[in-house]
């Protein structure tokens, strides 16, 4: 598993990989994990059940990403590759520089590789134009991808010319005992009418996670409901903005404003919750919201990206446009469900037969299968792979100029001639110790 | 076997990397024959848009020419005739407009003027020492970002405010490096005066004005044919020729608005039909 994106830090892919990491170790697997070094937590490092993490030390130049070098990881890669008797590289992430070099270092070595993107991107913004140009680069000779919704497929084969049927759907998932509902989640719908309703929103405080819409939107429903409290959590740079609604509209009492939760605390604050409300404007999946339903919470969305692909209709109010009315109207109906006793509380265990890091790690394990014998049966040779890179294939074409094309074909070139000077002058493999494999068996 | 169905959470009899025959078919129906003709009240209003926008872009140009035009004639101005060229040049110019405004606020004006009169020397002297090459190169560049940045400006208030900040120093910075070649600190602060007043002040702080931008762009035309001698080209005749110049401008100004216009309504709006789903969504703060 590669990726720029790991524990310490934390956060959506950070859980994936690490969630899959140990389920394909239950699944008697061998994970490595390479990352950037995070201050001193750099070298190796074993997680739990002897998942090995290795923190490699790289400029890191902006919100984790290490600076883009296309050839300078491959000796280090190349020397783990050996190492750790790779056989599957599997990265992840659009944005993570790491993720990019090691598919495009695999590919030059014959390791088969996977790819899973776990975001959306558009295609009228420079970030996004160069991030699916460097992705159309690195998965040249890739063999699957995997996307988190069906969403994320169509945005992936859009974006790389990927044939469709080398796409495989595998959704995200929650850990069930992590998010468990309020155990009188049964008995408290008959004392709701009496009470207040509260609605929970968890996000990072950014503009394309709806942050506007919310400021717009709170006071609307304060103003029109007595009985309602927020709590808001998370920070991020439109938090000014959320106090200075507050004070404007003298919500003291009845919004919260608890700003950044440790992982661990998310699952308390939406146990005091009865809706969850989510008003991004982009997500590829939303894992946010199956955890949020696998508390016991009635879920009030936008319907953007993946969104109306994860949760069936009795868990989910959603807003048809991403405008404040009408965000408003479907959270106005949530309350009044909730307050004529609407039931929540089979949501838990709905959703735990739904989403299992299990299934994850097995329709996985059958996609490495997959590549592991494609990749046996037919090697690429070194004229191949050069072809591949210059002619791509009859339906990418038109998405690749000449001059792009040519730079393919150079850099795949130099890599190659690369491989070949650390291969057979600067570390031959044989110089190379093969590291010992963690026992499976003996758990710590 | 039951039809497949766009859901994660349902189980389904269908392998992971199953595709759908309606995968991407909102892409593929797409195409540039079905999208409709723009009605002519929404064309009207798009053509305005795109006018004001080629406008701008020729007046950023002409304002910034302008600034060299005069650089220009006061490195070549000999001391003696320079104060009353220089006031010929201020009156000249369509200033009388701003020095009106100006007056309003007598104090700041004067403490502006002051400002750059005694900044002056120390304006000169900044980059003295670099090569007259190098000034040229680097004031060229400045330029260019400057009428690129005035140009893309958008219209949101905010990044409006950060865009202005960034100009005003794009044009200040130009404004420094070439003073550095003028022979006096007179010269540098009539220069100063005379760039500022035309690339921040008209700009920024005056309603754009069609009938006054034309008149400067012909005094500009003017200003070309007649301080080239060489050409011995008579003060009517130079009239005339500024004139044409004028009316080629604005037929230029015409045709990139309608080719403007005309891509907006085929290639970008079809691409953003097509690649629109998975942009972050425009928030509706009704």
């Amino acid at each position: 598993m590669v990726c720029d994106f790991f524990y310490p830090q934390l956060g959506g892919v950070e859980f994936h990989i690490y969630h899959l990491s140990q389920k394909l170790i239950s699944l008697g697997h061998n994970v490595v994990i390479l990352t950037h070094s995070y201050g001193k937590r750099r070298g190796v490092r074993y997680l739990n059940k002897g998942l090995k993490v290795y923190y490699i030390p790289y400029l890191v130049l902006y919100r984790n990403t290490t600076f883009p070098t296309v050839f300078t990881s491959l000796p280090i890669m190349r020397n783990i590759f050996i190492r750790e008797s790779i056989d599957i590289v599997h990265s992840h992430g659009s944005v993570s520089t790491f993720a990019h070099e090691c598919l495009f270092h695999a590919g030059i070595m014959d390791i088969p590789s996977v790819f899973t993107d776990h975001s959306l991107y558009g295609f009228d913004n420079i970030g996004a134009i160069l991030v699916n140009k460097l992705l159309r680069f690195s998965s040249t000779l890739t063999n699957r991808m995997i996307a988190v919704s069906n969403t994320t497929k169509e945005n992936l084969c859009v974006r790389t010319g990927f044939d469709p049927a080398k796409v495989v759907v595998i959704p995200n998932a929650v850990v069930p005992k992590d998010f468990q509902p309020n155990f009188d989640i049964a008995t408290r719908g008959k004392v709701r009418s009496k009470k207040y309703i509260t609605i929970v929103v968890i996000q990072r405080l950014f503009p394309n996670k709806g942050s506007e819409l919310l400021t717009h939107m709170i006071p609307k429903i304060c103003n029109a409901d007595d009985k309602v409290k927020f709590i808001i959590a998370g920070d991020g740079p439109k938090f000014i903005d959320f106090q200075q609604m507050i004070e404007t509209f003298r919500l003291q009492d009845k919004v919260e404003l608890i700003g950044s939760v440790p992982h661990e605390k998310v699952p308390e604050v939406m146990r005091r919750g009865d809706i969850y409300l989510h008003a991004s404007l982009i997500e590829a999946f939303g894992t946010v919201l199956v955890e949020a339903a696998s508390c016991g919470l009635l879920i009030v969305s936008t319907m953007v990206g993946g969104i109306p692909e994860v949760l069936p209709k009795h868990m989910t109010i959603f807003s048809a446009e991403t405008s404040v009315t009408c965000l408003a109207k479907a959270t106005q109906k949530a309350i009044d469900l909730i307050r004529n006793g609407y039931d929540t509380s089979n949501f838990h265990q709905e959703i735990a037969s739904m989403y299992h890091w299990s299934t994850v790690a097995k329709k996985t394990v059958e996609v490495y299968n997959k590549v592991y014998f494609e990749s046996c049966v037919k090697k690429l040779s070194m004229s191949d792979k050069i072809s591949r890179f210059f002619f791509r294939n009859s339906a990418e074409n038109r998405y690749d100029g000449l001059m792009a094309r040519c730079l393919y074909t150079l850099c795949c070139v130099v890599e190659m001639l690369y491989y070949i000077i650390l291969e057979c002058f600067w570390q031959p493999r044989s110089n190379i110790e093969l590291a010992h494999k963690w026992e499976s068996s003996s758990e710590p | 076997m039951k039809q497949w169905q766009r859901l994660l959470w349902v189980k389904q009899d269908y392998p992971d990397n199953y595709t759908d025959p309606d995968f991407l078919k909102q892409l593929r129906y797409h195409n540039l024959n079905e999208i409709k003709p723009l009605s002519t009240v929404a064309y009207k209003t798009i053509f305005k848009k795109n006018y004001y926008k080629c406008f701008k872009f020729f007046e950023n140009l002409i304002n910034i020419s302008i600034m060299y035009i005069v650089y220009e004639y006061f490195l070549h101005t000999k001391k003696e005739f320079l104060f009353t060229k220089t006031v010929l040049l201020i009156v000249s110019l369509p200033s009388v407009v701003i020095i009106s405004k100006m007056l309003e606020s007598v104090k700041s004006t004067i403490i502006i003027l002051f400002t750059i009169l005694t900044l002056s020397p120390v304006i000169k002297s900044l980059s003295k020492t670099t090569s007259s090459d190098s000034i040229y190169n680097i004031s060229f560049w400045l330029s260019v970002l400057n009428i690129v940045l005035l140009t893309t400006t958008s219209s949101q208030s905010k990044k409006k405010k950060s865009t202005n900040i960034i100009k005003i120093n794009l044009i200040l910075s130009n404004l420094i490096i070439l003073a550095s070649r003028l022979s006096s600190t007179v010269q540098v602060f009539m220069f100063s005066i005379l760039a500022i007043q035309l690339n921040i002040l008209i700009p920024f702080y005056f309603k754009r004005n069609v009938c006054y931008t034309l008149f400067e762009h012909l005094l500009v035309y003017y200003w070309i044919y007649h301080t080239q001698r060489k050409l011995q080209i008579s003060v009517p005749i130079a009239i005339v020729v500024a004139t044409l110049f004028m009316v080629a401008e604005n037929l230029l100004i015409l045709l990139s608005t309608y080719y403007l216009t005309y891509w907006q309504q085929t290639y970008y709006t079809r691409d953003n039909l097509l690649l629109d789903r998975w942009d972050v969504s425009k928030p509706i703060l009704d």
